[in-house]
C-alpha cells in the first residue's frame, strides 16, 4: 500500500531538480537544455500517474501521508514541531495528474512556441521550478509546507509574466497588454501580480494563524482528526474569513481578480500553463482541502453561523463569476478574453464549494467543483495554446487584427471551437457535464439567487466565446495579417492543444460514467461526513435543457454578429449604450479603484510624509535640540568676562559655596 | 575545544589591528588580507563552538576575574548569542573581502582596517557579555570607530552626519547608563544572572523605569520610530562596506540585547500586558513608516536604510509577542535581515564603484549586463519581505504567530488588531522590493550603461553567497531553530 | 570681646575681598589679598585664645600662613613688574584676552 507514496516526493522532487540543473545544461548546449528540461517535466507526469493507480484500487485507507520532522522549536506551545510531508488522496492525487500531464504538453508546446526567444534558459528554470512549486503545493500534508508551494508559484508567475523584462516599445503588440491608459509593460504586470495575490496571502496568514492558535497545528490530517474542534467558534468564522484572503487572491477572485488579466503580458505558454490550468486553481484546491475540514466544524457545532463561511464562499464565487463574464463580452484583446474566462470558471467552482457546504448533499457541489477543475484545465489550456498559434501567426495581440483566419489555420479552428463549445457547455462535450453538475448543486441545495447568476453566467459564457471564434477566424482578414504568412502552426504546437481537445471530448463523451466515478472516488468523504448522493435523473434532465437554452440564447447574437456578419461587429458595441460598454471595458472601474486607492496614494503619501514629517518635523526637532544646546551654551559662555576682577570674584564665591556644603551638608549641621 | 575561545574572539581582531596599526604603512593594501584572515579565523573558533554547543548543555561560559567592584569579565555562548555572534563574523568577513575590492581607490586603507577590527571585536564583545558594565564598554567601543569611519570615509556631508549619528546614539548610550546604574543601586551587581535573582523579588514599579530607560537605549539604536531619525543619513553617507555592516549587524544588536537583559533580568516587566502593548504598537508603527519612507527615496542607500528601520520594527514585533516563538522568530529576522541586507548594500556599492551612481532614477535597464547581480537583489528583497524559500519567511511566519498567540492568551482585542495591521503592513515590504528591482533592472537598457558587467569576484563572491546562504537556511532551518529554541525556552 | 574681635576680622575680610573685586591695578589687588591674609592670619590667632593660656597650634599655624603670605605677595610682584616691563601698564585691562 505504502509503496508508491515514494512519488509522491518525487513528483516534486524531479521538476526541482531539474530546474536548479538547467543553467548547467545550458552551459553543454541548448538542444540539451531544452530536451533536458522536458525530461524532467516527463519524470513528474510518470510519478503522478503512478500515484494515480491507487485511484483504481478500490477500498483505500484515505488519506495516505507521509511525513518526517522539518524543524522543531522546542517548549513552544504552538508550532512544537513542524513537518514536512507527503498527503495522498482523491483530491490531491487528481490535482497533481491534472498539472502534470498539462504542464508536459505544454513544455512541449513551448518547444516550438518560444523558438529563437532570448533568455530561454530562464523561462526553463522557472517552468520547471513552477512544475515542482506547484505539485509541492498539491501534496503537502501541512500548510506550511504548503505555503512554500503556494509562494514559490507565485514568485515563479512573477518572473514569468515579466519575463520581456525589457519592456520594449516597438514589441507593444506583442509583449505588452492592454491599451490606452491601462496599457502595461510585462515587468508592470508581474509586479502588479505579485503584490496582489502577496496581500491576499498575508490575509491567509491572519487566518492561519488563528487557527494555529488554538488548534495548535497546522498539519491538514491532524486539523481534520479533531485539532480544528479546538478552535472556538467566535474565532473560526473570522479567521476563516481572512483565510479565504489567500484563495481569492491566488485565484483572482473579487476582489483581488485585477491581476490576472493584466497577467497575459507574460507568454502564451506561461498564461496556460500558470494561469488557466493551475496555479489559479491552486486556491480552489486549498478550499476543498480545508473543505471537509469545515464541513465537519459546522456539523459538530449546532450554531448557524459557521454556514456564513459557506455563503462567503459561495456568494464570492458567483459574483465574480458574473462580473468576470461581463467583463469578457467586451474585451478586444484575444487572450484577455481567456483570462477573463478563466476568472469566471474558477467563480464557478468556488461557488460549487461554497454551496456544497450548505446542504446535506455536499457531494455533488464539491465533485462539480473537482470535475469542472479537471475539465476547464484541459479545455482552456487548449484554449490558450491555440490562440497562441493565432498570436504568433498574427504578430498581434488584438482581435481586431486577425480575422477570417479559418481557411488559413483549420487545425487550430477546429480545436479552438471544440474547446470553445465545451467552455460554453454544449451538450456532449466535458464542460456541459461539470457544469451541469454544479447547477444542479446549486439548485438542490435550494439556492435560487445563486443559481439564477450562474444561469445567466451561462448565457455571457456562451456570447463572449462565440465572439471570440467569430471574431478570430471568421469575416474577412484584417490589413495586418498580409504581412505575415498565415500558416497553419507546426506539429509540434497543434499536437499538445489537439491532445487537450481530445481529452476533453473523450471526457464528455463518457461525461456520465466519469462523473459516477468521481463520485465513486470520493465515497470515502461521504462517509465520513455523512453526506449522501440522491441521483434525481428528471432534475438533472431539467437542468440540461435549462443550459442548453442558455447557450443558445447566448449564442444567437454571437452568431449575427460576429459569424456570419450579418451586421456588423461594430454595431454591436453600439447595441450596448455606450456608457455600459465603457464600464465594462473599464472592467467595472475596479482596476481604477484600485490604482487611485492604493497605488497613488501610497507614492503621494510617502512623498509628503517625507518631505514634510520626516525632513521637517523629525529631523527638525533634531536640529532644533542642537541648536538649544548653542543657544544655551552661548548665553551661559556670558559668566567668562575675561576681567580679572570678574573672575576673582567668582573664584571667592566658589570657595566660600565650597565651605558651606563642607560645613553643613557633609559634615552635618550640628 | 578551544582554550580561551570566547576571549579569543574578541582579542586576536584588537591584536590584529594594533599589528596593522604598526605595519600599515609598510603592508599598503594587504592590510585588507590580514583582516580577512583575522576574521576567518575567529568565524572558524566560533563555528566550531557553535557545533559544539549541543554536547554541554547549550551554554559555554568564560569568566575572568576583573575589578571586584565591577565583577567579573564574563562571556557567555549560548543559542542566542551564538548565532548572532556567528552573524556578525560571517557579515564582516564578507565585507572584509569586499572592502578590498571597494577601498582600492581610497586612502589609509590601513586606518580603515584597525578600525574596521576595533568596530568588529566592539559588536562581538557586546554580544557575548553578561556583565552589564563589560557590556556598556563594548557598546561605546562599537561606537567610536564607526563614527571616524563614517567621518572619514563617508560620502556627502560626512562629518555632519557621522557628529549626528555619534551624538544621537551616545546619548542613547547615556540614557542606557543611567538604567545600569539604576540596576545597580537597587541590586547591588552589574551582572545580569545576578540582577535576575535580586531583581525577581522587587515589585513592578521599581523595575519599570530601569528597564525602560536601557530599552530607551537600545531603542535608538534599533532606530524604532520616534528615535530613527540618526539612521537614514548615517547609513547613506556612510562608506558601503560599513553601511553594510551598520546596518544589519549593529542596529540589530539593540534586539539581541532587549531580548537578553529584558528577558533575563526582568521578566516580570517583560510579561507585562500593557508593557507588549506599548512595543507592539511601537513596533507597527515603525514596520509601517519604514516601509511607506522607502517607497519617497530616490537614492538606493537611503531607500535600504529606511528598510532597515521597518525590518527592526519586524524584531522587535516578535520580542514583544513574549512568546518562545515570536523570540525565536526575532532572532531569525536578525540572520535574514542580516544576510539580505548586507547583500543589497554591497550591490549598492557595486553600483557606486562601477556605475559611479546611486539614484534609481538613473539606473534602467541592467539585468541583461548584470545576471547575477539582479538575481542576487531580487532574491534579498524577497527574503525581507518573507517570502518562502528564504529564512525571512520564518522569521516572520514565527513573530507574526507568536504575536497573534500572545493576542489570546490572555485576549486582548486591541492587541489583536494591531497585530493584523502589522501582518497587512508587510505588503509594503514587497511593494518597495519588487518595484525597486523593476526601477533599476527591467524596462529599456540605458545607453551609458553599454558596458556594465557584472562586478569583480572579490565584490561579487560576498554578494552571492549571503544569497545563497539565505536559500539554504530557508529550506533547512533546523540547525538554526533548534540552538535558538533551546536556550529561549529557558528565558521562560 | 571675643565676639567683637570676630567681627572685626569680617569687616577687614569684607572691605579686603571689596578691594580684590573693584580695583583695577594690579598692585592693588594684590594690597588687598594681603589684607585678606592678615584678617585670616588674625583669626587664626583669635580662635586660639583659651582660658589663661593660648593654643599653641593655632599661633602655630599664623606663623606659618605670615610665612606663606610673604611668598606669595613675592610671586603676585614678580609676575606683575613683568608685565609692567611688557605693557608699560599695570591695569588689568593689559592681559585680558577673552572679550565679552
Amino acid at each position: 500500500m505504502e509503496e508508491l507514496l515514494i512519488f509522491g516526493w518525487l513528483a516534486w522532487i524531479f521538476p526541482l531538480l531539474g530546474a536548479l540543473l538547467t543553467p548547467l545544461l545550458a552551459k553543454v548546449g541548448d538542444r540539451v537544455r531544452d530536451y533536458g528540461a522536458i525530461f524532467f517535466s516527463f519524470l513528474s507526469v510518470v510519478s503522478t500517474v503512478a500515484l494515480a493507480s491507487y485511484l483504481f484500487k478500490g477500498h483505500v485507507d484515505w488519506p495516505l501521508h507521509d511525513s518526517f520532522v522539518w524543524l522543531s522549536v522546542e517548549g513552544s506551545p504552538i508550532l512544537n514541531k513542524i513537518n514536512a510531508g507527503i498527503l495522498v488522496d482523491p483530491l490531491s492525487i487528481i490535482m497533481s495528474n491534472v498539472v502534470s500531464i498539462i504542464a508536459f504538453l505544454i513544455m512541449v508546446y513551448s518547444l516550438g512556441y518560444m523558438k529563437g526567444e532570448e533568455g530561454l534558459t530562464r523561462y526553463w528554470f522557472f517552468m520547471n521550478l513552477f512544475i515542482g512549486n506547484m505539485l509541492l503545493l498539491v501534496l503537502s500534508d501541512n500548510l506550511i509546507q504548503m505555503l512554500f508551494g503556494w509562494e514559490g508559484v507565485g514568485l515563479c508567475s512573477y518572473a514569468l509574466i515579466g519575463f520581456y523584462y525589457k519592456d520594449s516599445r516597438e514589441g507593444w503588440k506583442r509583449y505588452w497588454v492592454g491599451e490606452g491608459d491601462e496599457a502595461y509593460p510585462p515587468s508592470h504586470a508581474g509586479l502588479k501580480a505579485f503584490i496582489m495575490t502577496r496581500f491576499g496571502d498575508l490575509l491567509l496568514f491572519v487566518g492561519a494563524f488563528i487557527i494555529l492558535t488554538f488548534a495548535g497545528t497546522l498539519n491538514f490530517v491532524e486539523l481534520q482528526n479533531g485539532a480544528i474542534s479546538r478552535v472556538p467558534v467566535w474565532a473560526l468564522l473570522p479567521a476563516i474569513i481572512f483565510f479565504f484572503g489567500g484563495p481569492i487572491g491566488k485565484s483572482a477572485q473579487l476582489p483581488l481578480m485585477e491581476w490576472l488579466p493584466d497577467a497575459m503580458a507574460g507568454p502564451t505558454t506561461v498564461s496556460a500553463l500558470i494561469h488557466a490550468a493551475t496555479m489559479v486553481k491552486a486556491g480552489v484546491y486549498l478550499v476543498a482541502r480545508m473543505f471537509p475540514i469545515l464541513y465537519a466544524t459546522k456539523l459538530a457545532s449546532d450554531s448557524s453561523t459557521l454556514l456564513l463561511m459557506f455563503y462567503f464562499i459561495a456568494w464570492v464565487g458567483g459574483l465574480t463569476s458574473f462580473v468576470a463574464g461581463t467583463q469578457a463580452m467586451v474585451s478586444r484583446e484575444l487572450k484577455k478574453v481567456l483570462a477573463y474566462s478563466t476568472v469566471s470558471q474558477i467563480g464557478y467552482m468556488m461557488m460549487a464549494l461554497g454551496i456544497a457546504g450548505l446542504s446535506v448533499e455536499f457531494i455533488t457541489g464539491y465533485v462539480g467543483s473537482i470535475f469542472h477543475l479537471m475539465s476547464h484545465a484541459l479545455f482552456k489550456a487548449a484554449l490558450f495554446l491555440a490562440a497562441g498559434s493565432v498570436i504568433h501567426a498574427t504578430g498581434s495581440r488584438f482581435m481586431y487584427d486577425m480575422g477570417g483566419l479559418k481557411k488559413y489555420m483549420p487545425i487550430t479552428f477546429w480545436c479552438m471551437a471544440l474547446a470553445s463549445c465545451s467552455l460554453a457547455g454544449v451538450p456532449i462535450l466535458s464542460g456541459f457535464w461539470s457544469k451541469d453538475m454544479i447547477l444542479e448543486a446549486s439548485l438542490s441545495s435550494g439556492e435560487y439567487m445563486l443559481f439564477l447568476l450562474a444561469l445567466s453566467t451561462v448565457i455571457v459564457t456562451s456570447f463572449y466565446t462565440f465572439r471570440m471564434i467569430g471574431l478570430v477566424f471568421y469575416g474577412e482578414s484584417a490589413g495586418e495579417s498580409h504581412e505575415h504568412h498565415l500558416h497553419e502552426a507546426p506539429a509540434i504546437m497543434w499536437a499538445p492543444y489537439a491532445i487537450l481537445v481530445a481529452g476533453t471530448v473523450v471526457l464528455g463523451v463518457g461525461g456520465y460514467f466519469v462523473r459516477d466515478w468521481l463520485i465513486g472516488s470520493f465515497e470515502y468523504l461521504m462517509i465520513s461526513l455523512h453526506g449522501e448522493y440522491i441521483s434525481n435523473i428528471a432534475e438533472e434532465s431539467f437542468i440540461a435543457f435549462l443550459s442548453t437554452m442558455c447557450v443558445a440564447i447566448g449564442f444567437v447574437p454571437a452568431y449575427i454578429f460576429y459569424i456570419k456578419r450579418l451586421k456588423s461587429p461594430d454595431l454591436s458595441s453600439k447595441l450596448f449604450s455606450s456608457k455600459l460598454w465603457t464600464f465594462l471595458a473599464k472592467r467595472w472601474y475596479i482596476n481604477k479603484i484600485y490604482y487611485n486607492l492604493f497605488v497613488y496614494p501610497t507614492i503621494a503619501i510617502s512623498g509628503w510624509l517625507y518631505e514634510n514629517f520626516e525632513s521637517k518635523v523629525v529631523d527638525g526637532l533634531n536640529y532644533y535640540i542642537a541648536s538649544l544646546a548653542k543657544q544655551f551654551s552661548s548665553k551661559i559662555r556670558r559668566i567668562q568676562t575675561g576681567d580679572f576682577n570678574d573672575n576673582l570674584t567668582l573664584f571667592l564665591l566658589g570657595i566660600f559655596v565650597a565651605v558651606i556644603i563642607l560645613r553643613f551638608i557633609i559634615l552635618g549641621v550640628s | 575545544m578551544i582554550a580561551f575561545s570566547l576571549l579569543q574572539i574578541i582579542i586576536v581582531p584588537i591584536f590584529m589591528a594594533i599589528v596593522i596599526m604598526l605595519f600599515g604603512k609598510i603592508l599598503g593594501q594587504k592590510c585588507g588580507w590580514l583582516s580577512f584572515a583575522s576574521l576567518l579565523y575567529v568565524t572558524c573558533i566560533i563555528l566550531d563552538e557553535i557545533v559544539n554547543l549541543p554536547s554541554i548543555g547549550y551554554s559555554l561560559l568564560e569568566s575572568y576575574s576583573w575589578a571586584p567592584l565591577v565583577g567579573n569579565f564574563t562571556l557567555l555562548l549560548d543559542g542566542v548569542s551564538g548565532i548572532i555572534a556567528l552573524t556578525i563574523t560571517l557579515l564582516s568577513l564578507a565585507i572584509s573581502l569586499y572592502s578590498i575590492k571597494y577601498m582600492e581607490h581610497e586612502e589609509s586603507f590601513d586606518l580603515y582596517n584597525v578600525l574596521y577590527l576595533l568596530y568588529y571585536s566592539g559588536m562581538v564583545g557586546t554580544v557575548l557579555s553578561t556583565n552589564l558594565a563589560i557590556f556598556f564598554l563594548f557598546f561605546e567601543l562599537m561606537l567610536i570607530p564607526s563614527w571616524i569611519l563614517i567621518g572619514v570615509w563617508g560620502t556627502g556631508e560626512r562629518e555632519k552626519v557621522a557628529l549626528k549619528y555619534f551624538l544621537f546614539t551616545e546619548a542613547g548610550a547615556v540614557i542606557m547608563l543611567a538604567g545600569i546604574g539604576g540596576a545597580y543601586m537597587i541590586t547591588g551587581s552589574f551582572d545580569l544572572f545576578v540582577i535576575a535573582e535580586r531583581a525577581a523579588f522587587m515589585s513592578k514599579n521599581i523595575l519599570y523605569p530601569i528597564a525602560v530607560l536601557i530599552l530607551i537605549g537600545f531603542f535608538v539604536k534599533m532606530a524604532i520610530f520616534p528615535l530613527h531619525n540618526w539612521l537614514p543619513d548615517a547609513h547613506a553617507e556612510a562608506p558601503t562596506p560599513i553601511s553594510a555592516l551598520l546596518s544589519p549587524a549593529m542596529i540589530g544588536i539593540g534586539g539581541y540585547a532587549a531580548i537578553r537583559i529584558l528577558y533575563t533580568s526582568f521578566p516580570t516587566v517583560a510579561f507585562d500586558n500593557n508593557f507588549t502593548f506599548i512595543l507592539t504598537l511601537l513596533s507597527v508603527i515603525t514596520m509601517a513608516y519604514g516601509g511607506i519612507m522607502a517607497f519617497a527615496q530616490d537614492d538606493i542607500k537611503r531607500l535600504l536604510a529606511y528598510s532597515s528601520i521597518s525590518q527592526m520594527g519586524y524584531m522587535l514585533f516578535g520580542i514583544a509577542s513574549a512568546s518562545i516563538i515570536g523570540l525565536t522568530g526575532s532572532l531569525i529576522i536578525y540572520v535574514s535581515h542580516g544576510l539580505s541586507k548586507a547583500a543589497l548594500f554591497m550591490i549598492s556599492g557595486v553600483f557606486m564603484h562601477n556605475l559611479k551612481t546611486r539614484k534609481i532614477s538613473e539606473l534602467g535597464g541592467l539585468a541583461p549586463k548584470m545576471p547575477l547581480t539582479a538575481i542576487s537583489t531580487l532574491v534579498s528583497f524577497l527574503g525581507l519581505a518573507g517570502v518562502p524559500p528564504l529564512v525571512g519567511f520564518w522569521g516572520e511566519f514565527f513573530i507574526f504567530s507568536g504575536a497573534m498567540y500572545r493576542s489570546f492568551n490572555p485576549i486582548d482585542y486591541l492587541k489583536l488588531v494591531t497585530v493584523i495591521v502589522g501582518i497587512l503592513v508587510s505588503i509594503l515590504t514587497a511593494g518597495y522590493g519588487l518595484w525597486t528591482v523593476r526601477r533599476i533592472f527591467y524596462g529599456e537598457p540605458n545607453e551609458k550603461y553599454r558596458d556594465v558587467r557584472d562586478p569583480e569576484w572579490e565584490m561579487l563572491i560576498p554578494i552571492v553567497a549571503m544569497t545563497v546562504l539565505a536559500i539554504i537556511l530557508g529550506i533547512y532551518p533546523a540547525p538554526l531553530t533548534s540552538i535558538l529554541s533551546h536556550i529561549i525556552k529557558n528565558l521562560f | 570681646m571675643y565676639t567683637i574681635l570676630l567681627f572685626f576680622i569680617f569687616l577687614i575680610a569684607c572691605l579686603s575681598i571689596y578691594c580684590i573685586v573693584t580695583k583695577r591695578n594690579m598692585i592693588k589687588t594684590v594690597l588687598g589679598v594681603e589684607i585678606l591674609t592678615a584678617s585670616i592670619n588674625l583669626n587664626f590667632i583669635i580662635v586660639g585664645v583659651r582660658d589663661g593660656y593660648v593654643d599653641a597650634l593655632a599661633q602655630t599655624f599664623a606663623i606659618i600662613s605670615i610665612a606663606i603670605g610673604a611668598c606669595i605677595a613675592a610671586l603676585a610682584l614678580a609676575l606683575i613688574v613683568n608685565v609692567y616691563r611688557h605693557y608699560g601698564k599695570v591695569d588689568w585691562d593689559v592681559v585680558r584676552r577673552l572679550k565679552w
